[in-house]
């Protein structure tokens, strides 16, 4: 295992210099853009900032579309016959292709903090002429163990999505579909407590699984720049504030989790499938389906709410409904859905705004 | 030794691989058949990338899948993997990561191609980088080397140092070649394999190579048919009019004197099959037995 490792870090090493260069570039940009002059309470709660953010980001992508980069032996036939036969199990290679991947951003992102890190401090003590005074460095190690975890979960749902298909576009597509509908979970949960679309916040409270970002950002903001005037943006981070913030925790953990398992038990669809489409059609259709179930959830939820609510909803969720169909016609390269996937659709739909509906009348939760 | 039992392996509704058996000793083995015939596909079987749906595969007594089975095996496929931008020195040191090579040989054979090894792979031609991964092959320390269809696309020149440095190294490994052109084969193979719808049609020493068929020439006085000939009771695998002559494939020897008595003959005189006709014709004769 270490020997197909090793080998497959260096064959990545030209990987670890692109990233390396993107995640410094964003690191030092950041961290010589931080305003310190700003030394009034007030002005700090406008322009408050460690610089951290567009770092954490970066990171945050790279470890959701790394997965891409860890499969390359499962798109062609030609590098499928080459890693394939090579003399290591099937299981080391798939490790060893994985683990390169995340050992080589990881480094690359710890270099690149250590850079902003001390950036931010020159700066500070330069500028501000106080070291220490306004940024708490400390908090810059949980934020760096936070963004590995948090990272490497990132990397596993995505990896969930990705490996379901053995062709790159294919892969894409699923990824797509998967995050639009794991976006539309946390929006029910939304829904579910606010029963109005068109409540502020509505769309800034539900982010997506990769979520994750913002929430991990503001709240490490929070902590290294000690302003206590940034309260209400950190509410955000506070489940009993935002039960999207719950919401996306949980979903995240449990599809990182899943991700994991995947990753350690499932085997891999033989190298006759190398570059061929089709291998996984079954998630296809359940991504697609459950998709619509989600709307349909929403739908019957806020129809208890408010009726201007539920008529700007219907947009909203035509929008969804679009991207679904969008991405699963070319999934399957065919727009054309058949008589039982019509029923499907609208049986679904149908079952779940009632779902949702009755759900609602029962508890009558008010947010 | 390669033993190779009720090998199936199926893609769909297509059995690519058909309860096939062999064993392979040594030498330089030539694996030969029609497009579809199984030959890629077996070749994936042997070094482990595909995985049979039944049979197995037994490498000098380890199951092929075992970590010291794959040791002993190079598998070049039809269209090797060769990273992006890399320069040829650095595709082999890339390889050597994977494999077991010896640089040495490697570069005797690149010297003796001609190749330059301080371009970059993108640079080289289809025919040069064929050569470049023949010499990766080459140079391989395994015991069994698996090249399939490698020698399309060579000219004569490359091809004659090709099958040079495969005899030279021939006591020491053990070839399997695949190609549907046999004359690409011919003056290399010890043995050969001849597949016909993912069974082995026919095998043995290439010396045995289409013993059993006969070609004439005959010109009749009047027409010739193919039936008049099967009216004899002879099983003609071939027959194809050039003018007026007819040049005509039996299977198995025939007595020249029954159609002499039987026809008007003006002419009927034995000639040489050439290589590629020949295997045409086994093909043709497997393809008939499948049948």
């Amino acid at each position: 295992m270490k020997r197909y490792l090793r080998l497959s870090i260096i064959r990545k090493l030209p990987l670890f210099v692109v990233l390396s260069v993107l995640l410094l570039t964003v690191a030092f940009v950041s961290a010589s853009n931080v305003e310190f002059e700003g030394s009034d309470y007030y002005y700090r709660t406008v322009s408050p900032a460690s610089g951290t953010g567009g770092l954490i980001g970066t990171f945050f992508m790279i470890m959701a579309t790394l997965p891409f980069f860890s499969m390359n032996y499962r798109y062609s036939l030609g590098k499928s016959d080459l890693y394939r036969q090579v003399a290591f199990k099937e299981k080391r290679i798939r490790y060893g292709e994985h683990l390169s991947s995340l050992i080589i951003v990881c480094i690359a992102y710890t270099i690149a903090l250590s850079i902003q890190v001390a950036t931010l401090a020159v700066r500070n003590y330069i500028i501000a002429e106080s070291p220490d005074f306004y940024l708490y460095y400390g908090w810059f190690i949980p934020l760096y163990f936070t963004c590995l975890v948090v990272g490497t979960g990132l990397y596993f749902i995505s990896y969930l999505l990705v490996s379901r298909s053995n062709v790159f576009i294919n892969s894409l597509l699923i990824f797509c579909l998967g995050y639009t509908f794991f976006n539309c979970i946390n929006y029910v949960v939304i829904a579910y407590c606010t029963r109005n679309i068109t409540e502020a916040g509505f769309f800034l409270q539900g982010p997506s699984a990769i979520g994750a970002i913002s929430y991990v950002a503001q709240e490490f903001e929070g902590l290294i720049c000690e302003n206590q005037l940034l309260l209400p943006m950190m509410k955000s981070t506070e489940w009993q504030y935002n039960p999207a913030f719950f919401a996306c925790i949980v979903e995240f953990i449990l599809l990182a989790a899943l991700g994991i398992v995947a990753f350690i038990i499932e085997k891999d669809p033989s190298s006759e499938w190398a570059g061929k489409p089709d291998s996984d059609k079954p998630y296809q259709e359940i991504l697609f389906h459950a998709g619509f179930g989600t709307i349909g959830l929403m739908i019957g939820t806020i129809m208890s709410g408010s009726v201007f609510g539920t008529i700007m909803s219907l947009l909203f969720y035509v929008t969804y409904a679009a991207s679904y169909y969008t991405l699963y016609g070319l999934l399957r390269r065919n727009f054309k859905l058949k008589g039982y996937q019509f029923g499907i659709i609208f049986g679904n739909v149908g079952l779940s705004i009632i779902a949702g509906f009755i759900f609602m009348a029962v508890t009558g939760f008010e947010y | 030794m390669i033993e190779i039992k009720n090998l199936v392996k199926t893609f769909g509704s297509v059995r690519a691989v058909d309860d096939l058996s062999i064993t392979i000793n040594s030498g330089i083995n030539g694996l030969i058949g029609e497009n579809g015939a199984g030959k890629s596909t077996l070749l994936r079987l042997i070094s482990d990338v595909y995985q049979p749906d039944s049979g197995e595969i037994i490498i000098d007594g380890v199951p092929n899948y075992k970590v010291m089975a794959k040791k002993d095996v190079f598998f070049l496929p039809d269209n090797p993997y060769a990273p992006h931008n890399m320069a040829v020195s650095q595709v082999f040191e890339f390889y050597s990561t994977l494999f077991d090579l010896d640089k040495e040989k490697f570069m005797a054979i690149m010297d003796r191609l001609s190749l330059p090894t301080d371009r970059k792979v993108s640079t080289y031609s289809k025919g040069m980088r064929r050569q470049l991964f023949i010499a990766i092959a080459l140079s391989s320390n395994a015991k069994y080397a698996l090249l399939d269809e490698a020698f399309d696309g060579l000219d004569p020149l490359v091809l004659a140092t090709v099958r040079e440095e495969i005899i030279k190294d021939a006591d020491k490994k053990v070839y399997i070649v695949s190609s549907h052109n046999i004359s690409s084969l011919e003056r290399l193979c010890d043995s050969f394999i001849l597949l016909s719808k993912g069974r082995v049609g026919k095998n043995g020493d290439v010396e045995h190579l289409g013993e059993n068929f006969v070609k004439y020439q005959i010109l009749v006085k009047g027409a010739l048919e193919q039936k008049d000939l099967e009216a004899l009771s002879y099983r003609v695998l071939s027959f194809k009019k050039v003018g007026s002559i007819c040049n005509v494939v039996f299977h198995d020897k025939i007595d020249e004197s029954i159609i002499r008595n039987k026809m008007d003959v003006i002419l009927l005189e034995k000639i040489a099959i050439d290589p590629d006709e020949l295997i045409a014709l086994e093909m043709l004769d497997a393809r008939k037995e499948n049948k």
